[in-house]
């Protein structure tokens, strides 16, 4: 044993433990996880409609917000344009779910199955992507994010002026889930049990999302994901490593619109499966980059959390009317102040847990292990923080 | 390394007779005005160790650039195993067999040391997107391999215990030898090396020769590496080139050199006198 063997003993005894690398590794996790999934079937069957709601949004809105994570939290690029690929997505839904025209003007639909109509959605959406990528990403940085931006307002106008396909400024119907004569969106009986449109609804969003996420998942801890990571902390060390750069970023871009356009038809198909053009604008690509920052970039728990503090919880807040609502026409409106807290809490995150919730809970984890560590009279190995280390690397 | 033997001077300089692997030919790499390499020849044997030397600012980390094709030099040609290495994007040197080291690292300071070495098995992995997020049969196979892979050249290079820790969470000396051991998993027949010893101590510096050596004799890698340090070239180099201002001045067997006026003139009677005034002599 030499001097440095010696100090690599301890810096190897100070390096953090190895993370679990599952999703849902460990057995801890395990027992977190039958937990969780009890509690989600007692809501599931006993929580009213309105958190049912809640959850349902929260549910849609965290596929999208794993979409644009992939993209901008996992390889790098910077996008504000993920409503234009959820609103292709929705069209294509439209087109090939929605009802036949009954008069002249209405709008066109094949009435195709939903088995057809959702992937379609994602398919189509990644076909823009497919097709828009080359020339975005050309760019980096602030002016991919000025470009992205762009593509908002293009779809926008696209969307008003294609009235065949998407009704026009007023909006047209949307699909409805289901199965022959069997929809997600009527209340029906099954082996007794009265199930409404939200309870079939929230089965039909937890099965997609759990696929989706543990689609992410394993992407980030495979091959191309890898190739994603190394491109967003440092070019030209990835093509060191034998990364193609174009090709990392075209695939982030396109798994990133496939998953926007199913998050987009289930935007627009629950809860009213009605939607006008202007469903697709700014102010929703930028709630969803504040899911991701909240939530926690690069991560799939942190996409989910993100998803439910953005979407899920403000909708919380005004359904129990937690927050006082405006009585003079000059004053904040809920609106409004969801808006100002929402722009408060991405800087408060940015400047002390660039992380988001997801490092926050980590970091609150660590903390206990290592007092419960102290308690039973171990060492406690300060010397290196772990927290921030383990935070962005799943 | 204390596991393997110490530096084995006696068998430097035993491959004259073997085929070119790397053929520089007028290599001239400009920027702005200024000339980073002016005309630069020489010819890498396969199975050297073949080091590049030079004051600061004699153009050798632009040699090294452009050797793993992140410079475009203005003219000249190299010819890497009967190719045109310039004909080549930097994302495709890996799979051509080529790996570089990095002189400063920080590049993926969150990537753990296993995640590291797995993103230097790129290339030899195939999984797309749509395959690694579905997760099984080959995905899983060549993953699983891959894995095993990397954590063999842990082992061999004693880092198998910082596996799981993110490189940004370990001293210096450590993470110059991860990021050899992740050049060493890309399985390059010519490999890189910027610097090795650059910011290392006495001792670490010492193993790290031992470990280069091994790898010549062991592996028959094919070795060009830039470094500052005259006492580890001259003990581990089969031949050196001496750059001065982007210009060879010199090249030949570390005992040539040592001996060559030009060079010390440039480079050693400098260094000399440094370590003269270190050392207090």
């Amino acid at each position: 044993m030499s001097a440095t063997q010696q100090q690599e003993d301890e810096i190897a005894e100070s390096v953090p433990v190895a993370r679990a690398r599952g999703l849902l590794a460990s057995a801890k996790n395990h027992m977190v996880l039958i937990f969780v999934a009890l509690f989600l079937a007692l809501v599931w069957l006993f929580a009213g409609d309105n958190w049912l709601l809640i959850l349902n949004v929260t549910m849609v809105t965290a596929i999208a917000t794993l979409g644009l994570n992939v993209l901008s939290g996992y390889a790098g690029q910077i996008s504000l344009g993920i409503t234009f690929f959820m609103g292709i997505g929705a069209y294509t839904a439209a087109v090939l779910g929605g009802n036949p025209p009954v008069f002249p003007g209405d709008p066109v639909g094949l009435n195709l199955s939903f088995l057809i109509w959702l992937p379609a959605a994602g398919i189509v959406a990644a076909l823009a992507g497919a097709l828009v990528g080359p020339t975005a990403l050309r760019l980096k940085g602030f002016y991919l994010a000025i470009v992205t931006l762009a593509l908002v307002f293009i779809g926008l106008y696209l969307f008003k002026n294609a009235r065949s396909i998407t009704g026009g400024p007023q909006g047209r119907a949307f699909p409805v889930p289901g199965f022959g004569d069997f929809t997600f969106a009527s209340p029906t009986t099954v082996l007794g049990l009265d199930l409404s449109s939200n309870q079939w609804y929230f089965l039909l969003l937890i099965v997609i999302l759990g696929l989706v996420a543990l689609f992410v998942h394993n992407v980030m801890r495979s091959r191309a994901g890898r190739a994603f990571q190394a491109v967003r902390d440092n070019e030209t060390g990835a093509a060191i490593m034998g990364v193609n750069l174009f090709q990392a970023k075209m695939s982030a871009f396109i798994l990133s619109s496939f998953l926007a356009g199913i998050a987009g038809a289930l935007w627009a198909v629950y809860p009213g499966s009605y939607a006008e053009p202007n469903t697709w604008n700014l102010v929703l690509a930028i709630q969803f980059v504040a899911a991701m920052l909240v939530g926690g970039v690069a991560s799939v728990w942190g996409s989910i959390l993100g998803a439910a503090f953005v979407f899920g919880l403000p909708l919380a807040l005004d359904t129990f009317s937690l927050i006082p609502q405006s009585t003079s026409n000059t004053g904040l409106t809920s609106g409004d102040l969801s808006a100002i807290i929402y722009g408060l809490l991405i800087i408060v995150f940015m400047l002390f847990e660039p992380g988001g919730i997801v490092a926050l809970i980590r970091r609150i984890q660590t903390r206990i292990q290592r007092s419960e560590q102290r308690r039973k009279g171990g060492v406690a190995g300060d010397t290196i923080s772990t927290a921030n280390s383990a935070a962005s690397s799943e | 390394m204390n596991t393997q033997n110490p530096p084995n001077t006696a068998t430097a300089g035993a491959t004259p007779d073997q085929p070119l692997l790397l053929l520089v030919e007028n290599v001239t790499v400009r920027f702005a005005g200024v000339t980073a390499l002016d005309g630069v020849s020489f010819a890498v044997r396969r199975g050297e160790i073949f080091a590049v030397i030079g004051p600061n600012g004699a153009g050798k980390t632009s040699l090294l650039n452009v050797l793993s094709r992140v410079y475009q030099p203005q003219s000249g040609s190299v010819t890497y195993d009967g190719r045109d290495l310039l004909r080549l994007r930097s994302h495709q040197m890996a799979a051509a067999g080529v790996a570089r080291t990095f002189q400063n690292l920080g590049q993926f300071p969150l990537t753990t040391v296993m995640d590291y070495l797995l993103l230097g098995r790129h290339a030899h992995m195939r999984s797309t997107v749509l395959l690694g997020g579905l997760y099984f049969g080959p995905t899983r196979a060549e993953e699983r391999s891959n894995r095993a892979y990397c954590q063999h050249v842990l082992d061999l290079m004693n880092l198998a215990r910082f596996r799981d820790a993110p490189l940004g969470s370990l001293p210096f000396g450590v993470q110059k030898r991860v990021d050899l051991a992740r050049a060493l998993a890309m399985q390059p027949r010519l490999l890189l090396l910027d610097e090795p010893v650059a910011g290392l101590g006495g001792e670490e510096s010492r193993d790290l020769a031992a470990i280069l050596l091994d790898l010549k004799e062991q592996t028959g890698i094919t070795q060009v590496l830039i470094e500052h340090d005259m006492a580890m070239v001259t003990g581990i180099a089969d031949r050196i080139l001496v750059l001065d201002f982007g210009r060879v001045i010199a090249e030949g067997s570390p005992a040539e050199i040592q001996a060559n006026p030009d060079v010390i003139r440039a480079y050693l009677g400098q260094e000399l006198q440094n370590q003269q005034l270190e050392t207090g002599q």
